[in-house]
């Protein structure tokens, strides 16, 4: 009856470099996981932690967020303050005794077609092992 | 500016484990510019509590609303609604603000979210400190525009204490001995005469310690 | 449609080349870019990563490839060649030959189809021959223009007549066979060289006999996650990843053919060291080297972390052979060290890091227009006229000037640009008039530059010659700066006499106006659009100016140092005073038996780890003015790495000749300088190469005083400039935005940047003259249409916003009302996750459009768990 768990896996994507890398990534034509889902946001400084927040309580089993490399953001400041979000929301999920490995800020130069592809397929296996959100499991009890 | 500083998520979830309608209410002035209870933090305080009750298996319904001030009677009547359509208000105003949905709503439970904390300034964006303690009696123009009731850890009106090392309290070396900060600026002023006059004792009656302080204007009054 | 007369040409398609054509296109003219292969992007392409930052050049030049492609002011011609030139400044006529792509471009939709079928393999030239492509090909993905290119020589359409396979297996028809080579001919104003440089093809260590000795751009191929070996760190021979690398260095570089140093190879060994470090930690990486010349911006840092903090060695040494090791594809490496021990070790693999000379086919170009070249064929020019040839119209960027990296081609390229505008001011100033739109608000056309030493004349010059207003400010009362002090380049042109023809030009420009004694009080606005106010220390009232852009041109300072009994003996001389000494004293010079220099006086120690570029040259060059005034004086110069980059290598093997003993001094073991009781000076240092200590008796000790910051807190505070640790002007991007700093409409040349020669900083000048430009020739202030609003209803004015922006671009009155400057707001949404009050918007990124995308991406997925 239970088929095999594809967790689901929603990346807010800067759309300098790292949108660069994903699209570079399908010119290439390599292939990623299907379970990666891709919001582009104009900088990674614009995902706040309600957006986090929302993405999971929608039902994603992970989220990732993917911005520039560290001291090349467009708008000089933004992916360092994705990076403190990201460790807020991380206390918060603590909380609420989710894990929080669930939660990932990647870095990316513009050409890592290669390496978004690898980091891809491994934020689904490392969210696969985790199983499905806690929130769809207690939820389907009811 | 108040400051405040939002409850741990555990204490909140624990007051509000009994209700199943909850709305949650902000208030967009002082709280929310120290980042404890503004729409933002609505929001995802919101968004943490059906999170939570979903985790548990539970059935919840949130409203999210946020009011210019809740310490003032007249913004209370624009949730009314919102309020009747719900169990308990989980407010997100200072201890004013819920003192005063409280009163405009009597038989509503009313919570509060945050704890008040003091009446500070941003120093810089994300870090808040203590300036004023509401004493009720300025000293500020003999200190320099610094005030040792609020930021000498004693209180001390005769300072500095003999804890006060290179400048910094004895409770800690992050936090300025404020005494040092006097001399300093007063020196810089050419005013340093002004601490060789004694304060006398303070005259703590108009500090709340003479009761709950009150202010009438009978020119405003109607 | 415009007539093309007052066009420009661009000749080679490499980052000097993309950059000089868009700054010209920004700037309101129409470009030619001819380029010889079938894309553009040249070496820097194939480079995996750039020194000192180790950005990826692809990743951030990406957007300027696609710019130069799809601007409407610029015409790209790959496959092309220049034939011919004929006419002159202002009136070129030249002819082009442009071969065909065999595939339409704007049919092509690089689906790759063509490729997977064609059955000729070739070597990949992109990478270095190591990979293989097809017949018809596209050099990388995204490589621009994009669409694939037949490459004639081995497809079997034309070798073996008849092969079709590729034009039938395109879905999109865009195969065309018949295409036939064409000649265009251009009427041109202007022509700009950026032919670039071929890596020198070593001749020796057996470079094609062992596979596993391999040149350095194809180990930056290795490196590369889309060359051939996806990244991964493997040897040729056997493809497995090697324990030990050696880097042999100037090859091709300051040997008898090539008497000059290629510049940027120290650094690019210096870069694959230590990433090859960074990638395999036991590695043993080692550089086998003369002089490490790190000399620019942040390098001597970058140095200093591969060797403290990734463990590369550094060997000074030239290695004279590589011998296979029998059995194995094992190299062995000969070496003596400074005191001329023989040491033999073996490594996996050797990297040979070739030198740049100027590329043979721009070379012939170049003789045919008449062009002056210097005895190692590459561009003669003035330091004071950096990209202008011998031929009026003509300007040269890039390494075809001299060995130059790519931060430095940049700049050449803008300053070519700027070079190639003024030549051109005429011509399109009557282009202009007709259309200019009233309803935008126009930039202001006035610029404000800050300095005025040589380099702030130089930007001063360049807006006014192009018909801007200009103020200088300057807070001295005499215009100048350091320049006044120096007396010679290092070409031996006179300074003195071009500072003052320069400061004459400048006071008696019509359009330019000095304010002396002045300084900035306060500045405001935006690029276009600026409002400065100066104090002028004479009078009590200040100054408003109202200006489209600024250059910061305060220059820097020189170190007072209290080493070596400078201040307390008056034979301990710093460099300057030295120089007023050659034009004022020549007789005491007469009479000095002996001279010592000491180099690196503050630069290069822990306090101030940068190296102040100049001091090398200058010293050498003063060391032979000596020589020429009193040939039979003993001269040493005592240095740490002897840094005379590119053709001032020159300077350094002329001084070897007439007898200059140079001595090596390390950190550790500085000389130490006593004075006897009448005066005299005695000099004690350790020798290398002797193993013991040298007493000299000199008359006379010059210092090579470090070049310091200038004080420019105050500016930066005002216009809100980074400053970097060293405490020079931090640029937008090391490499590949030298002139411009984040803020638009505010640049930066010459010392204020970093230490630098003449000539630099008068190319600097010229490129943030160029950069100025392109915002000034706008008809309208242009702003990003996705900005930032505030619904006022929501706002209490807590100022999250204008605390958080990286660009200052939201404003807040004393009375609470928030304000986005437009021009300022680049639309990156931070303010709109932060503000409390949730009063913040950004049209196109929407708070709820986003969670609503995040439903919708989330549903459909539900159905999975089961």
């Amino acid at each position: 009856m239970k088929g095999k768990f594809e967790p689901l896996i929603l990346a807010f994507c800067c759309n300098y470099c790292p949108s660069c890398s994903a699209d570079l990534a399908k010119s290439a034509k390599l292939q990623y996981p299907p379970n990666i889902r891709i919001i582009k946001v104009p900088c990674i400084g614009a995902v706040g932690i309600i957006h986090i927040l929302k993405a999971l309580e929608n039902g994603a089993d992970g989220v990732c967020l993917m911005g520039c490399l560290e001291g090349k953001c467009e708008y000089s400041t933004g992916n360092f303050r994705a990076m403190k979000r990201v460790q807020y929301v991380k206390k918060l999920l603590g909380k609420l005794s989710i894990e929080k490995e669930r939660l990932e800020l990647y870095n990316f130069a513009a050409a890592e077609a290669y390496r978004f592809c690898k980091l891809a397929r491994e934020v689904t296996e490392t969210v696969r092992t985790l199983g499905p959100t806690p929130l769809k499991i207690n939820n389907s009890k009811i | 500016m108040i400051v405040g500083q939002q409850k741990d998520f555990d204490e909140i979830k624990k007051m509000i484990s009994a209700y199943s309608r909850i709305l949650v209410l902000g208030c967009q002035t002082c709280v929310a510019i120290s980042f404890a209870g503004g729409m933002r933090e609505v929001e995802i305080l919101a968004s943490m509590i059906r999170m939570d009750r979903k985790m548990a298996g539970q059935d919840v319904e949130i409203k999210e609303e946020a009011i210019l001030r809740q310490c003032d009677f007249e913004f209370l009547d624009s949730v009314k609604d919102l309020v009747a359509g719900c169990d308990v208000v989980l407010s997100l105003a200072c201890g004013i603000g819920v003192q005063a949905m409280a009163e405009r709503y009597p038989d509503k439970v009313i919570l509060p979210g945050l704890n008040t904390t003091f009446m500070g300034v941003t120093e810089e964006m994300g870090i808040w400190s203590e300036r004023c303690a509401g004493c009720g009696d300025c000293i500020l123009d003999k200190t320099g525009g610094l005030c040792p009731i609020a930021r000498c850890s004693k209180g001390l009106l005769n300072g500095p204490c003999g804890g006060s090392v290179n400048g910094k309290c004895e409770i800690s070396p992050d936090v300025d001995c404020v005494w040092q900060l006097i001399i300093d600026r007063l020196k810089a002023l050419n005013q340093l005469e002004k601490l060789e006059e004694i304060f006398p004792i303070k005259d703590w009656s108009v500090s709340g310690h003479g009761g709950t302080r009150k202010i009438v204007r009978e020119d405003l009054t109607a | 449609m415009f007539s093309n007369f007052g066009s420009i040409l661009v000749v080679g398609g490499g980052i000097a080349g993309i950059q000089a054509c868009l700054d010209l296109a920004d700037s309101g003219y129409f470009v030619y870019l001819v380029e010889k292969s079938a894309f553009i992007g040249g070496k820097t392409a194939q480079l995996d990563k750039t020194y000192p930052v180790n950005d990826c050049p692809f990743c951030i030049r990406y957007n300027e490839h696609m710019e130069c492609a799809s601007h409407t002011n610029i015409e790209v011609l790959t496959l092309s060649e220049v034939k011919d030139i004929k006419g002159g400044s202002g009136n070129f006529k030249a002819t082009i030959i442009q071969r065909p792509r065999y595939v339409d471009i704007d049919r092509c939709t690089t689906c790759g189809l063509c490729a997977e079928k064609c059955p000729a393999k070739v070597n990949d030239e992109f990478n270095e021959g190591m990979g293989k492509r097809k017949a018809i090909y596209l050099e990388y993905s995204r490589a621009v223009p994009n669409g694939y290119v037949i490459d004639k020589k081995n497809c079997l359409h034309f070798t073996e007549e008849g092969c079709n396979i590729c034009r039938e297996a395109c879905n999109e028809k865009a195969i065309d066979f018949d295409k036939k080579e064409k000649d265009i001919t251009l009427n041109i104003g202007s022509i700009i060289l950026a032919t670039g440089f071929d890596s020198v093809i070593p001749s020796y260590y057996d470079y094609d006999k062992f596979s596993n000795v391999i040149t350095s751009m194809e180990f930056e191929r290795i490196m590369s996650l889309h060359g051939p070996c996806g990244g991964h760190l493997i040897r040729p021979s056997d493809r497995k990843e090697p324990k030990n690398i050696a880097w042999l260095q100037c090859i091709g570089s300051r040997d008898i053919q090539h008497n000059y140093c290629s510049t940027v190879c120290c650094m690019y060994a210096v870069k694959q060291a230590s990433l090859a470090k960074q990638s395999n930690r036991m590695l043993n990486a080692a550089i086998f080297f003369m002089d490490m010349r790190v000399c620019g911006k942040d390098y001597e840092r970058y140095y200093n972390r591969a060797k403290d903090e990734d463990d590369v060695r550094f060997v000074r040494s030239r290695v004279h052979n590589v011998f296979p090791v029998d059995g194995t594809n094992d190299l062995l490496i000969r070496y003596a060290d400074e005191q001329g021990k023989i040491s033999e070790e073996i490594y996996d693999m050797v990297v040979l890091s070739l030198g740049l000379e100027p590329s043979q086919d721009a070379v012939k170009l170049a003789r045919g227009l008449g062009i002056g070249l210097d005895k190692n064929n590459f561009i003669e020019t003035s330091s004071f006229a950096p990209v202008n040839t011998s031929v009026p119209g003509i300007y040269a960027c890039g390494a075809f000037n001299a060995p130059k990296d790519i931060s430095e081609s940049i700049t050449e390229a803008s300053a070519a640009a700027c070079a190639s505008l003024l030549n051109m001011a005429v011509s399109k100033a009557a282009l202009y008039d007709e259309s200019l739109e009233k309803t935008w608000q126009k930039p202001v056309s006035t610029g404000l530059v800050v300095g005025g030493g040589v380099t702030g004349m130089v930007s001063c010059l360049c807006l006014a010659d192009q018909g801007y207003k200009a103020y200088l400010i300057e807070k001295t009362d005499k215009l100048g700066g350091h320049a006044l002090k120096l007396r010679k380049t290092f070409k031996g042109e006179d300074v003195t006499s071009y500072v003052k023809e320069l400061i004459d030009k400048v006071e008696n420009h019509p359009l330019i106006d000095v304010c002396f004694n002045s300084e900035v009080k306060h500045t405001d606005g935006y690029a276009g659009n600026f409002s400065t106010r100066i104090a002028i220390s004479s009078s009590t009232e200040t100054k408003k100016i109202k200006h489209g852009i600024t250059i910061m041109s305060t220059g820097a300072d020189f170190f007072r140092t209290s080493e070596y009994l400078y201040g307390k003996n008056p034979r301990v001389l710093s460099w300057f005073q030295l120089d007023k000494m050659l034009d004022e004293k020549p007789n005491e010079i007469k009479k000095a038996n002996a001279w010592v220099f000491i180099l690196c006086v503050g630069s290069r120690e822990p306090e101030r780890p940068y190296c102040s570029k100049i001091c090398c040259s200058n010293a050498i060059q003063n060391a032979l003015e000596l020589k020429k005034v009193n040939p039979d004086m003993e001269i040493y110069v005592l240095y740490r790495d002897m840094r005379t980059y590119g053709l001032r290598e020159g300077l350094y093997t002329d001084a070897q000749d007439k007898g200059i003993v140079f001595i090596r001094y390390k950190l550790d073991g500085k000389p130490e300088v006593e004075e006897d009781r009448d005066g005299r000076l005695k000099v004690r240092i350790f020798d290398n190469i002797l193993g013991e200590d040298l007493i000299i008796q000199t008359d006379f000790i010059t210092l090579q005083t470090a070049i310091v910051p200038g004080n420019h807190d105050n500016l930066a505070k005002l216009f809100n400039l980074p400053v970097n640790q060293d405490g020079f002007f931090k640029e937008a991007h090391q490499k590949f935005r030298p002139v411009e700093f984040f803020a638009k409409g505010i640049y930066l040349a010459g010392l204020v940047h970093s230490p630098k020669p003449i000539d630099e900083a008068i190319s600097q000048a010229q490129a943030a003259a160029a950069k100025a430009v392109t915002v000034l020739s706008k008809e309208y202030i242009t702003t990003s249409n996705e900005v930032a609003s505030i619904d006022l209803k929501l706002c209490v004015a807590c100022l999250t916003c204008a605390r958080i922006c990286p660009f200052g671009a939201v404003i807040i009155t004393g009375m609470g009302e928030p304000y986005v400057e437009p021009a300022k707001c680049r639309g990156c949404g931070i303010c709109v996750v932060e503000c409390p009050t949730r009063a913040m918007v950004l049209e196109h990124f929407k708070n709820d459009s986003i969670l609503t995308k995040c439903k919708a991406l989330l549903e459909p997925f539900m159905g999975y768990v089961q």
